[in-house]
């Protein structure tokens, strides 16, 4: 088998790893790499369980190859919480219990998160539609929106901070 | 491995169209030309096509981005579905394709998924896709037109042995907007209207598009005829998001002081390729839009269906559609 | 005292509060484990070769090429699974349809499979065996399969019955009382309707996945997303011949389960091909084979007969049920007779299953298995008599419904039960004033489920610095392992954040039954009340040997022993902290059957905009009301209550089954297996109502499954009312939609 040399950056960290032509990211970043956090449900891309930011675009890792991220950086939910410190999107949907069973929730974080570094302030329908890559079975999606919901206000709120910190510094 | 293993391939990432062709002509039919790979990749999975050499396009420069020319836009084949979406001048003259291209899929798939991939798909029906030996395969039977055929998503028009009908949510629309698609080879550059870019089963049954071995579809090119007219598209699905559509409509009218002065209306879903309904447009032209010219139109849009057996619902749905788009664009 | 589980009507500190699941941070960063996550050192991947037919012999399998290919390390096929079963009943049909023994029932139907050192070789040397196949007639629908001459599906199995229908019907069973003729004849009015509903998957995100690793002494261990650890165990060690105590299991996070995880499919070949190759061995499903070859529920024809006078009572009630079981015999359809008219206090009342055979996947479980087409047919047609007597829908049911006293259909006598609750609330609630638009109607129905207890075993560790931990047998499917930490810290007066429930592996704890049946939280419940009860016994020994006193004057209160007329107390932190000194560790067991589990009802509230032009139906306002006895976890109770309902939705409106004539499935994938997405749900509204369960310390039931059961027919009702068309098939798809309305136009129209 002739694999092919990628270099390119996981969570910020500088990553080399050798491919088959027709490994997708999703294995590389499962089998490779140890991240299992991505989940493969379908392998068709209908379910968003895989996805991750490529470039800050929200991607179906399961239909990209292993050999396209070459150069490209890649944050998955592994990448998403700052240090010990969850992202406003992790801990408000711990507080909103919109997980049950969890196997989507990595896909639907990065989805989320995807959403509100482009719009900070998503109506409830906005919320529905960027989400609606991602199949989640045990919530209805209720809890989920209203937990994106609330970080978004977190968000904004701590941006706000910070520019004051920034006026007043 | 949780779809099936794709069969063995080698991955090349030409950075210009002529190492692109050239690749073509080594590999012949074994190439497999590779956009945003939305699609093409769960082909592979699927095994129901095994290319030898997969040519991913994205380092062509070139090939992304939308362009103003002297005569409207030009857009690149490559240009996602989600920038699509965002472009300003896109949005401000041709809201249609925007409304077509944000109902494609989901976001991810959006995100990378491309126009002209979205435009070169292959046909959704599940007898071909699960790789059986049609007619379109190159066997000698259509199994959706059979007497056990399951062929409630296939096509009131067009039939030729195939049943098949396009999948592409922006074909319609371009079709609407008259855009012309630049196919790009070794012998130069040609210049295709959409309407003539979209073929049945009846000039090719194997292949959905004029494009022939060897051509890449580089550009789309939309005139400013239709520049910021008025705009009808509505797509219908089993679900309302993420998902083909069973019929789809896109219109683009001319209508100056209440008066339908050209039309052009185009539905997806029904044909092999984005069906015109010249019919509809004629019988509008020159009328009031109101709801009794849509009327017209409606009775106009269903001349010539032949329904399948599970499909006959096709037929209220596509007079409905035009209904609405002469009464609401 | 200890395991009295009578219902205590105590005050609650902690239970019913709203604090943080043990496990979410795992779950929000990745680092949770689910089936396919884990990996063993030399492990192989397993891969299954499917029957591609939907009914055939299978004449011979030749594996020599395959097991010459390099790189494979085991060839299986039933030959390697000899029968330990004795040949029937339930358990053999598990090992056939893990692996066809000389005939193919369904498409993918597992035929052979391989274990080799990588994906690639495993589907190289699938690829090489060469099965040859007789190909027989087949049937997939439920009503052509009772039709004289069908296709036989099991030509081993016999109807009880003789009167029914003699080829395809497994088992028929009468439910009711009352004589049904007689009430039919006091009845004003009639209504009789047949209703059609296809079949659908619980559509979990995560596909079946597990490590298998069995060794040449006969010890095993087996890493799997299930919903019972110990029955896998049980019956993959019965399967494969090997003794309980040699099989360890442990559970992986489950990525959802609705029913679909209480069966065992390709588990019991990854410890065959392990077993052979003596290597670990790592098999994952693909979505195709989830839809192809897991368990569906129930295909149903069900027909309707209701009779009421004209002052709004239900004189009788009849129903004809025929289940889809798949290609083995099942109880789908017994279960839906037993359901369907559990809801109503009806004099004379019957309801006649049938288990019809398919050749379609083996039925397993599916959230209230059975109830929701039943509830279907049902609340479809009191609707309509409703309709029919010029009487509300709502002020109708409650004129019929069941209460305390009332005979069950099914048999029982009920106690205290939520459905006239559920129905004032209905009546009361904002949503039905709510004024409806253009092209928009509102449906109401009614739902029940059994709910299960059964076999259950709690362990509870006090650590010395007096944090506790709390092992049980239940899998988490979604918040239990919160509320059973609840429910410990409650019963021992801590705080919540000092207990860590953990799921136990099958070699670390006694037998529990399977987290199904609604049972998770109250049976497990049940059992960890009863291990602190255990536990602070001996925290109150030990305590009255720190003072020297008679343990009778040793009281436990708030996380401290008491002792009688004494100002003095120890706290659980002290006593623990003391205990190597005092008698080394303490720790509280429980085991117990959990019997008595509550039955359970909903109604929901629907409102549907249909688009008459295209068929397509939307969800615009949606709510739950049900009763949960106690909700030990309001966000959770309401997030079983949105999630049933949400899978509802689907069912009514998208999913299905589609087999093509040649008995092949067409829509094995999520793409043309539409579960609802984001943007296709509203906000869905619920309303917790507790009228405790006698019968458990703390008065709960179980909340997970009846959600599912009213959407069908509340749907179907709102649709009705929107568009003027009664819908007897679901799903109700734009195409089905349109149809109706053009037909329903039709007819009306005036001739000539």
């Amino acid at each position: 088998m002739k694999g092919i040399a990628v270099s390119t950056t996981v969570n910020g960290d500088a990553v080399e790893f050798v491919c088959d032509a027709r490994e997708t990211l999703l294995d590389v970043l499962r089998n490779h790499l140890g991240l299992t956090g991505a989940k493969e449900g379908c392998g068709t891309g209908d379910c968003g369980a895989c996805s991750v930011l490529l470039d800050g675009q929200l991607v179906c890792s399961c239909l990209v190859l292993g050999a396209e991220v070459e150069g490209r950086e890649i944050e998955t939910v592994e990448g998403m919480a700052d240090g010990d410190r969850l992202h406003p999107l992790q801990k408000r949907f711990l507080e909103h219990a919109a997980l049950q069973c969890g196997v989507c929730t990595p896909g639907f974080l990065v989805a989320a998160k995807a959403l509100l570094e482009r719009n900070s302030n998503p109506s409830e329908s906005e919320i529905r539609y960027a989400l609606a890559g991602n199949l989640c079975r045990c919530t209805g999606y209720d809890k989920i929106v209203h937990a994106v919901h609330a970080a978004a206000g977190d968000l904004r709120r701590q941006q706000k901070a910070r520019k004051k910190r920034k006026a007043a510094g | 491995m949780l779809k099936d293993m794709m069969t063995r391939f080698e991955l090349y990432r030409p950075t210009a169209l002529a190492d692109a062709y050239e690749l073509i002509d080594q590999f012949g039919a074994g190439a497999w030309l590779m956009a945003g790979g939305q699609d093409s990749l769960d082909w592979f999975k699927d095994r129901a096509k095994q290319p030898r050499a997969v040519i991913e396009l994205s380092q062509i420069e070139g090939m992304t981005g939308v362009r103003e020319t002297a005569d409207g836009v030009e857009i690149g084949a490559l240009t996602t579905l989600a920038e699509i979406e965002e472009n300003a001048l896109v949005r401000e003259r041709y809201g249609l394709l925007v409304s077509a291209a944000s109902h494609v899929a989901s976001p991810q798939i959006r995100n990378v998924g491309t126009i002209g991939g979205n435009l070169c798909q292959d046909t959704r029906c599940w007898y071909y896709r699960a790789g059986l030996s049609c007619y379109r395969a190159g066997g000698n039977i259509c199994y959706a037109d059979s007497p056990e055929g399951m062929n409630r998503e296939h096509c009131l028009f067009g039939a030729s042995r195939c049943v098949a009908v396009s999948p592409s949510d922006t074909a319609p629309a371009l079709v609407a907007l008259d855009a012309s698609m630049v196919v790009s080879s070794r012998k130069g550059e040609r210049v295709v209207r959409a309407e003539r870019f979209f073929v049945g089963p009846d000039v090719d049954i194997q292949r959905m598009t004029a494009l022939q071995p060897g051509e890449i579809l580089t550009a789309i090119r939309i005139p400013s005829a239709f520049s910021s007219a008025n705009f009808y598209f509505e797509k219908v699905a089993e679900r309302k998001t993420w998902d083909f559509a069973l019929v789809s409509v896109a219109a683009a009218l001319r209508i100056e002081s209440g008066t339908i002065r050209d039309a052009r209306i185009v539905c997806g879903g029904v044909e092999c390729r984005p069906r015109r309904m010249r019919d509809a447009e004629d019988a509008i032209r020159g009328r009031e839009q109101n709801a009794e010219t849509a009327g017209a139109a409606a009775r106009r849009s269903a001349g010539g269906a032949r329904p399948l057996r599970y499909n006959e619902y096709k037929i209220p749905l596509v007079e409905n559609l035009v209904t609405r788009a002469v009464r609401d664009a | 005292m200890a395991n009295d589980s009578k219902f205590t009507n105590q005050k609650f500190k902690l239970v019913g509060t709203r604090v943080m699941r043990p496990d979410g941070v795992d779950k929000v960063t990745g680092r949770a484990r689910y089936g396919a996550d884990a990996s063993a050192p030399g492990q192989l991947v397993g891969a299954i070769l499917r029957s591609p037919h939907a009914h055939a012999t299978i004449r011979k399998i030749d594996t020599q090429k395959a097991e010459k290919l390099k790189g494979v390390k085991a060839v299986i096929t039933s030959a390697d699974l000899p029968d330990f079963t004795g040949g029937e009943g339930e358990l053999y049909n598990v090992l056939e349809n893990c692996m066809a023994r000389g005939r193919a029932l369904y498409d993918g139907h597992a035929v052979a499979a391989v274990a080799a050192v990588d994906a690639e070789t495993a589907r190289r040397a699938l690829k090489l065996i060469k099965v040859d196949y007789k190909v027989l007639p087949h049937v997939t629908d439920v009503d052509l399969a009772i039709k004289p001459g069908a296709p036989v599906v099991q030509p081993g199995v016999k109807t009880k019955d003789k009167k029914a229908a003699p080829t395809n019907v497994a088992n028929v069973t009468t439910y009711g009382h009352g004589d049904v003729e007689a009430g039919f004849g006091k009845a004003d009015v009639i209504i009789e309707k047949s209703y059609k509903t296809e079949q659908v998957h619980q559509g979990y995100i995560e596909p079946h996945a597990c490590l298998a690793s069995v060794g040449p002494d006969g010890h095993g261990e087996l890493w799997v997303t299930t919903q019972g650890p110990f029955a896998y165990r049980n019956w993959c060690a019965t399967l494969l011949g090997m003794e309980m105590s040699q099989l360890k299991v442990t559970s992986s996070e489950i990525g959802g389960g609705f029913g679909g995880k209480t069966h065992v499919w390709i588990e019991p070949i990854a410890l065959a091909l392990s077993r052979k190759a003596n290597r670990p061995v790592k098999l994952v499903m693909s979505r195709e084979e989830v839809f192809r070859a897991s368990g569906p529920t129930s295909p149903t024809s069900i027909d309707v007969r209701l009779g009421a006078t004209r002052d709004g009572r239900i004189v009788a009630a009849d129903a004809a049920m025929r289940y889809g079981n798949g290609a083995f015999p099942g109880i789908w359809g017994e279960v839906g007779a037993m359901a369907a008219w559990a809801c109503y206090d009806i004099e004379n009342v019957r309801s006649v299953g049938y288990e019809v055979l398919l050749n379609r996947p083996k039925v397993a479980a599916y959230r209230a298995p059975s109830a929701p087409m039943a509830a279907f047919a049902v609340e479809s047609t009191v609707t309509l008599m409703a309709e029919a007597l010029g009487m509300d829908p709502v002020e109708f049911r409650l004129k019929n419904a069941a209460r305390e006293g009332t005979r069950a259909s099914y048999g029982p006598t009920y106690g205290p039960i939520g459905i006239v609750p559920t129905l004032e609330a209905v009546k009361k609630h904002p949503h039905m004033r709510a004024r409806l638009g253009k092209n928009q109607g509102r449906g109401v129905a009614c739902g029940f489920w059994f709910n299960f207890g059964g076999q259950t075993c709690a362990d509870l560790i006090i650590d010395v610095d007096g944090t506790v931990g709390l092992s049980v047998g239940t899998v988490d499917v979604g918040g239990a392992r919160a509320s059973l930490s609840l429910i410990a810290a409650e019963e021992l007066g801590i705080p919540y954040e000092e207990v860590r429930c953990n799921i136990a592996d099958t070699a670390s704890l006694g037998h529990n039954d399977m987290t199904d049946g609604s049972r998770g939280t109250f049976s497990s419940g049940m059992a960890t009340i009863f291990a602190a009860r255990d536990a602070i016994e001996q925290l109150r020994v030990r305590a009255a040997k720190a003072w020297g006193i008679d343990v009778k004057n040793v009281s436990w209160k708030d996380g401290k022993a008491i002792a009688k007329g004494k100002r003095k107390s120890l706290t659980l932190k002290e006593i623990a902290e003391a205990s190597p000194n005092t008698g080394g560790p303490i720790s509280g067991h429980s085991q117990v059957v959990a019997d008595g589990a509550g039955v359970s009802f909903a109604s929901h509230i629907c409102d549907v905009e249909v688009d008459p032009e295209t068929g397509g139906t939307k969800v615009v306002r949606y709510t739950v009301v049900q009763d949960a006895g106690k909700a030990v976890h309001p966000d959770y109770v309401e997030g079983q209550f949105q999630g049933g309902a949400a899978q509802g939705i689907g069912w009514a409106l998208n999913e299905e089954y589609v087999y093509g004539k040649d008995g092949r499935l067409q829509n094995p994938g999520f793409l043309d297996y539409r579960i609802p997405v984001c943007s296709d749900l509203p906000f869905i509204d619920t309303q917790i109502l507790e009228i405790p369960n006698p019968n458990h310390p703390y008065g709960i039931r179980g909340v997970g499954e009846t959600s599912i059961v009213p959407p069908l027919a509340a749907i179907a009702n709102a649709v009705s009312d929107a568009a003027g068309v009664r819908m007897t098939h679901v799903p109700m798809s734009p195409p089905r939609v349109l149809a109706a309305i053009k037909a329903s136009r039709a007819e009306k129209a005036p001739t000539g």
